[in-house]
């Protein structure tokens, strides 16, 4: 292992240990919506909204 | 851009960080990095982004162009998401109802994005009822890359640093100037503990790749990630620089200061 590696491998150690790294979570994916107005809505009312909406972006579209 | 300028050209390619994405989105459009740092260095623009862009689109979008030209003042390719996929598919061009005109040569997705987006709608589907988003290429190609691990972290990285100093490569052999940066963060977010687990995968890929020590200061920011010093532009947005907590793309402000990142570095490295 060159030098190089050796100060990098060190570094991601106590990074890992002592750095705590705020990333931005993704929200915006269908799969990650989190509104609770929707969570409130029946499964029915659900899949009528999620189609209202794919349909509104393929119009656009 | 006039059809005989003979300013120089300032060619680049990247994911949703660098096309317009306001305007796909049907938001209010403002000025990109792109054409922002064109007007800085008196250039004109080939912008070859495009929204959901997978690094292999990226690099063969750049490389393509670079090789038919002899009048580029700048090439800056802007990276994406490690573990996309792309595929060649050199699609018919598609007239939209506002006029725009859509070429679409590459198919690029997210496989992981693609199941679990099939697979939330599944609540909606009642056997015999089958779920259409299990349907289709994309999907089939997703769920077989999976099923084999072959959308690791593991082959992204390596084929993405492979692309990364291949351009390199490529711009030096030409003498082309070029910056390249990595735009979006280059995996998918994921909720801790996952993501640090899966930062340090990448992060060890890049230090034993036998890139670590070829990348010059013209990637700005190598190697990439902040636990080993780098960074990427993601990284360096604050929430003002961001359409919303929701949507994390940069904004107005956003671009204008991926121009002035880009323009700095110009300024250090050719000027």
């Amino acid at each position: 292992m060159n030098m190089k590696r050796f100060i990098l491998k060190c570094r991601l150690f106590f990074s890992t240990i002592f750095v705590r790294y705020d990333q931005k979570q993704e929200k915006g994916f269908i799969y990650e919506f989190d509104d609770d107005r929707f969570k409130k809505l029946s499964l029915e009312e659900q899949g009528i909204q999620v189609q209202k909406n794919w349909n509104k972006y393929m119009k656009d579209k | 851009m006039s059809l005989f300028s003979k300013r120089k050209k300032l060619i680049i390619s990247g994911c949703s960080y660098t096309d317009n994405y306001a305007k796909q989105q049907k938001m209010k459009e403002f000025p990109i990095w792109g054409e922002l740092l064109a007007e800085k260095l008196d250039m004109d623009l080939i912008n070859l982004g495009k929204c959901g862009f997978g690094n292999k689109a990226i690099y063969h979008s750049l490389t393509e162009e670079i090789l038919k030209r002899k009048d580029i003042g700048l090439v800056v390719a802007m990276w994406s998401e490690v573990q996309r996929v792309s595929f060649f598919v050199d699609d018919k061009p598609l007239y939209r109802k506002n006029g725009d005109v859509y070429k679409n040569d590459w198919d690029c997705f997210h496989p992981e994005r693609i199941v679990l987006d099939a697979e939330w709608h599944d609540k909606f589907y009642k056997p015999p009822m089958k779920n259409i988003k299990k349907s289709g290429l994309k999907y089939d190609i997703s769920v077989a890359l999976r099923n084999k691990f072959l959308d690791d972290i593991k082959s992204g990285v390596k084929e993405s640093l492979g692309y990364m100093y291949a351009l390199q490569s490529i711009c030096e052999l030409n003498n082309i100037p070029h910056l390249q940066i990595q735009g979006c963060q280059p995996l998918m977010g994921k909720g801790e503990p996952l993501q640090s687990v899966q930062y340090k995968e990448f992060c060890n890929l890049i230090i034993e790749s036998p890139y670590i020590d070829k990348m010059k200061e013209t990637f700005i920011g190598w190697p990439v990630d902040p636990r080993i010093g780098g960074y990427s532009i993601d990284s360096k947005l604050e929430d003002k620089h961001r359409f919303s907590p929701e949507d994390t793309h940069p904004n107005e402000k956003g671009h204008k200061y991926i121009s002035e990142v880009f323009y700095d570095e110009y300024e250090k490295i050719y000027s």
